[in-house]
């Protein structure tokens, strides 16, 4: 049935495209992408210990006709590197139509939305951490004079396609004078088994003078049991710039509904820095939505060929409904200083320093009173990026980090060196190497000697990148990867360390 | 069996890319200074660069600086400079004090659930493509590393009928 179907499905794509442009005249376009994914090697440590091999493989395309979409993906996954299994051409992965005009659009099939920053209502993807909260259903957005009005009705489908959450949603903006935005939505999530029926409502407010900006959102959920019990959250940020400066401020202030530790159909800001130092990185901080307080300020300068960041932030739980986050032990403090300086002439040479430092402790409760996980980390680093030739291009990355593991009073070190060469235009050679003196890693290779005397462990890599034409790139990785957290946007995936060689192909078309 | 359908499945896609291939989507977005962005109306004033990046991305920050000069340089013949920020809502609030704070001059549009990257096909960035009045894309690459500006910069001359890099420029006033 399935096969059948995908052989009508292409010979009705072929014949469109070809009868729209060619008898029609019609506007036509597609765009479309295959991304092949294949590993083998092999894992160490914890439960997935031995032999590892994947290979995924992604097609996609966008068919555009007037004011018709369609997309397809197609993925096989055999299975993937971020977990399921399937077995040959299962499934189309995802699919949609769409009709667009000017003030109106209405999609069948999969769909993704943001309201309110995440907080009021969010779905979305992350193949990397094998998250995907996207529902099937059916999706109207439509703007007129300053409204603008979103609503949905979908289900969530499990990875065996069976239904396991139906969400409908509604919401309203309104561009009121003086540059105001007030907005609201409501949305219900009926799920049978992973939690009671939610209903959420929330309400956004942005704000404009000139340079200054402000916005905040608030969202409430009333969950369906005897008696009803409410989860809730509100989030803010504020900016401000002139010549040459930037200052962002973000506060939030969470308890919102979690189980197992997943939000249901939310994406709120963080307001924790990503993508700092490589070092720093590997530590990501595991925010805790249903009990979570903190802010954050981000200050970015630039002078000519200079430019500077530095961001500050601090969280906590907040078990005593305090509104700003506390540094006792047992409310799990975080707080983070990060300090760039970077010189990049549109010609010349490249250079960055950084250095940042963070304070990360987790409490857990027990019944005799809880203990911590207290980690200390203060790291220094360095980006050197020099053009030999037109045709020779090189660039370093050095960092240090000192760790101060305080449950077990163990002080270690870590280092990570990469020296990539380019050879233009197609080529890219990178070499790079890790090492820690933590007694919790594994993987890698054992070295005896320490920058404090210490054993530790270190992991070497080779990649290159080469792209063979304007549409197709190819990078083959071989050695050892750390493993460790990996997390984006608060959502973490545990991996572990692998040792092997990993082939990514992405053709574009 | 399976394998003969996939064959199938990719020689149909790609006739029918054949046939239609080359022509972009059209789209709107709001832009970060307010107002909407609908790039069939753009087109209708000349070529379109646009640039897809994130405030978390490195390598995209890198191409900024590039893309902010091929904005102040050729605007004046008619190229217009967009770029797309898929910064979601953990980090689409540091996407204006970071463009103000680095001086950046060109558009910034809005693009936080992805659909317009995944328009162009999938989702990774920096990703930047050249369109021609003519809706169609002429260049299109993935990626960022230093030297990568001169192969857009010279798609950019080639579109706009200049037909010299600005190194070859260089070279033949060096030569005068």
């Amino acid at each position: 049935m399935f096969k059948r179907n995908l052989l009508i499905f292409c010979i009705v794509v072929l014949l469109i495209s070809s009868y729209s442009t060619s008898v029609l005249a019609l506007s036509i376009s597609i765009t479309g992408q295959n991304e092949a994914r294949y590993a083998r090697g092999s894992q160490v440590g914890f439960e997935d210990a031995g032999s590892y091999s994947y290979f995924e493989n992604y097609l996609e395309f966008n068919l555009n006709v007037e004011k018709f979409r369609f997309y397809l993906r197609q993925g096989y996954q055999l299975p993937s590197e971020f977990s399921d299994f399937q077995a040959g051409i299962n499934a189309y992965d995802k699919r949609y139509i769409q009709y667009t005009d000017d003030h109106f659009s209405i999609r069948g099939g999969d769909f993704y939305d943001i309201w309110g920053q995440g907080l009021l209502f969010g779905n979305v993807e992350l193949r990397e951490l094998n998250i995907d909260s996207g529902l099937e259903g059916l999706f109207v957005e439509s703007s007129f004079l300053n409204f603008e009005a979103a609503a949905f009705r979908g289900t969530e489908q499990d990875e065996n396609n069976e239904s396991v959450e139906s969400a409908e949603g509604v919401y309203l903006s309104h561009d009121l004078p003086f540059d105001v935005l007030l907005g609201g939505s409501i949305v219900r999530l009926d799920e049978n088994e992973r939690h009671p029926i939610i209903l959420r409502s929330g309400l956004e407010l942005s704000y404009e003078l000139g340079p200054f900006s402000l916005y905040s959102a608030y969202m409430s959920d009333e969950l369906d049991l005897d008696p009803v019990k409410y989860h809730s959250g509100f989030y803010m940020n504020s900016t401000v710039y002139g010549s040459g400066w930037g200052l962002l401020g973000e506060y939030k202030n969470y308890r919102l509904y979690t189980h197992d530790g997943d939000l249901s159909l939310q994406y709120p800001p963080t307001a924790i820095p990503e993508a700092t130092m490589h070092l720093l990185d590997s530590h990501p901080r595991t925010v805790l939505f249903n009990d979570d307080v903190g802010y954050q300020f981000e200050l970015t300068l630039s002078h000519e060929d200079w430019n500077a960041i530095l961001n500050f932030n601090q969280s906590s739980e907040h078990y005593d409904q305090s509104l700003i986050p506390s540094l006792q032990e047992e409310m799990s403090p975080y707080r983070s200083l990060f300090v760039q300086i970077e010189r990049y002439p549109y010609d010349g040479d490249r250079f960055v320093l950084q250095s940042g430092w963070n304070e990360d402790v987790t409490f857990t409760k027990t019944a005799t009173g809880g203990y911590s996980v207290w980690y200390q980390r203060f790291g220094i680093g360095g980006i050197y990026e020099r053009s030999f030739s037109e045709k020779f291009d090189i660039s370093t990355d050095m960092q240090v980090m000192m760790v101060n593991n305080h449950g077990i009073d163990h002080k270690y070190w870590e280092e990570y060196f990469s020296v990539s060469c380019i050879i233009q235009p197609n080529v890219t050679l990178t070499g790079s190497i890790e090492r820690s003196e933590d007694v919790d890693e594994d993987g890698g290779l054992k070295c005896k000697t320490g920058t404090i005397g210490g054993e530790g462990r270190y992991w070497p890599s080779m990649e290159t990148s080469i792209e063979m034409s304007q549409s197709h790139k190819v990078r083959v990785f071989l050695g050892h990867e750390r493993g460790g957290l990996r997390c984006t946007g608060g959502s973490c995936r545990w991996v572990n360390p692998f040792k092997g060689v990993k082939i990514d192909m992405i053709s574009q078309f | 069996m399976r394998y003969f359908y996939l064959i199938l499945t990719t020689c149909v896609l790609l006739t029918g890319t054949l046939v239609a291939a080359g022509q972009a989507p059209d789209f709107k977005l709001k832009r970060m200074n307010g107002g909407e962005f609908i790039l069939s109306e753009e087109l209708k004033k000349g070529p379109v660069l646009i640039d897809f990046w994130a405030t978390w991305c490195k390598p995209c920050k890198k191409a900024l600086p590039k893309i902010e000069y091929f904005h102040k340089t050729y605007a004046d013949s008619g190229l217009q400079v967009v770029t797309i920020s898929i910064d979601n809502p953990k980090s689409k609030s540091k996407i204006k004090p970071f463009i103000k704070g680095q001086k950046y001059t060109f558009d910034v549009l809005f693009d936080s659930n992805m659909e317009v990257r995944k328009l162009f096909g999938g989702k990774e960035i920096p990703l930047s493509v050249l369109i021609n009045s003519d809706s169609e894309i002429v260049f299109k690459h993935l990626g960022y590393k230093p030297g990568d500006e001169k192969k857009i910069e010279e798609e950019i001359l080639k579109t706009l009928g200049i037909g010299e890099t600005s190194s070859g420029k260089d070279t033949n006033e060096e030569n005068d």
